[in-house]
């Protein structure tokens, strides 16, 4: 490979980071896991950055290449141990607590219980904001599954927090410590 | 688990539609949208972002530094970056 290609990537891959290691913290709710699957990806987006197609969004391929290490791993860890999905995601779900502070428990303890599927399309969405193509090409499935599983991740997601009806909270940033926080930042 | 086989449901119903610009079904979403009043389709999103910019905003470890610095340095070549990817390998056989 030419040094040139790997040139060009440097930054984008180091500016893509701080978002591959959240994603990955959210695929496996687990920060050392997701430490190793970032590094992983950045060594085989550096060896393959022959395979990047210039002019697609890089940061979508990037994140494709950490999902398929992480469900690629997963699916060999799966057969070794024969683990049930249940006991799996059990043991992945670590407390919400370990990051941020509290205000963000209820989401994040939320999130944990979505399933697999729709915690990695609503995150990669509504939080990272990529299109719904975007996200079908990174989940490999069709963009209606996409639109489908983002869409019931919002409804489970607002069953958990309890908030399915406007009437449920109080629409104003008050009720909300976070966005109390994001907003009044300065 | 019922989410589960939800999921596998989705797969299966959008094979038909899979690829042709036709495929968006907008009904389908309408139905699930309906259930969100557009407070709380904001408010999630509020959450989520929040919640999701607090782990972006995590300061990065030190191994990955340390990484993105080799990278920087391009002393990660072909041929050594295949050899860093080949101890992973074995890593991950270990």
């Amino acid at each position: 490979m030419s040094a040139p290609e790997q040139d060009s990537l440097r930054e984008p891959l180091v500016a893509a980071v701080p978002n591959l290691r959240a994603f990955a913290i959210s695929l496996c709710g687990d920060v050392d896991r997701a430490d190793d699957l970032v590094q992983e990806t950045l060594v085989k987006a550096w060896n393959k950055s022959g395979s990047f197609e210039q002019g697609t969004n890089f940061k979508a391929w990037l994140f494709t290449i950490l999902r398929n290490t992480y469900f690629s791993e997963r699916r060999k860890l799966r057969r070794e141990v024969k683990d049930s999905d249940g006991e799996y995601a059990a043991r992945l779900s670590v407390p919400a607590e370990q990051h941020g502070h509290m205000d963000m428990v209820d989401c994040k303890a939320a999130l944990s219980r979505l399933s697999d599927d729709q915690r990695e399309a609503l995150i990669l969405i509504g939080a990272e904001g990529f299109s719904y193509e975007e996200v079908a090409a990174i989940c490999g499935c069709a963009v209606g599954t996409v639109k489908s599983r983002v869409n019931r991740a919002r409804v489970r997601l607002a069953e958990l927090l309890h908030v399915e009806n406007a009437g449920d909270f109080e629409p104003e940033a008050k009720a909300d410590p976070v966005l109390v926080g994001v907003l009044t930042r300065s | 688990m019922n989410r589960k086989i939800d999921d596998r449901g989705d797969k299966i119903a959008d094979f038909g539609a899979h690829g042709g610009v036709n495929s968006q079904r907008p009904q389908d979403n309408g139905h699930l949208r309906q259930k969100l009043p557009p407070e709380v389709h904001a408010f999630l999103g509020h959450r989520l972002r929040a919640a999701y910019s607090d782990l972006i905003n995590e300061p990065v470890p030190r191994p990955l530094l340390d990484l993105l610095e080799r990278l920087k340095a391009q002393e990660i070549e072909a041929s050594d970056g295949g050899t860093i990817l080949n101890t992973n390998e074995a890593k991950e056989k270990a």
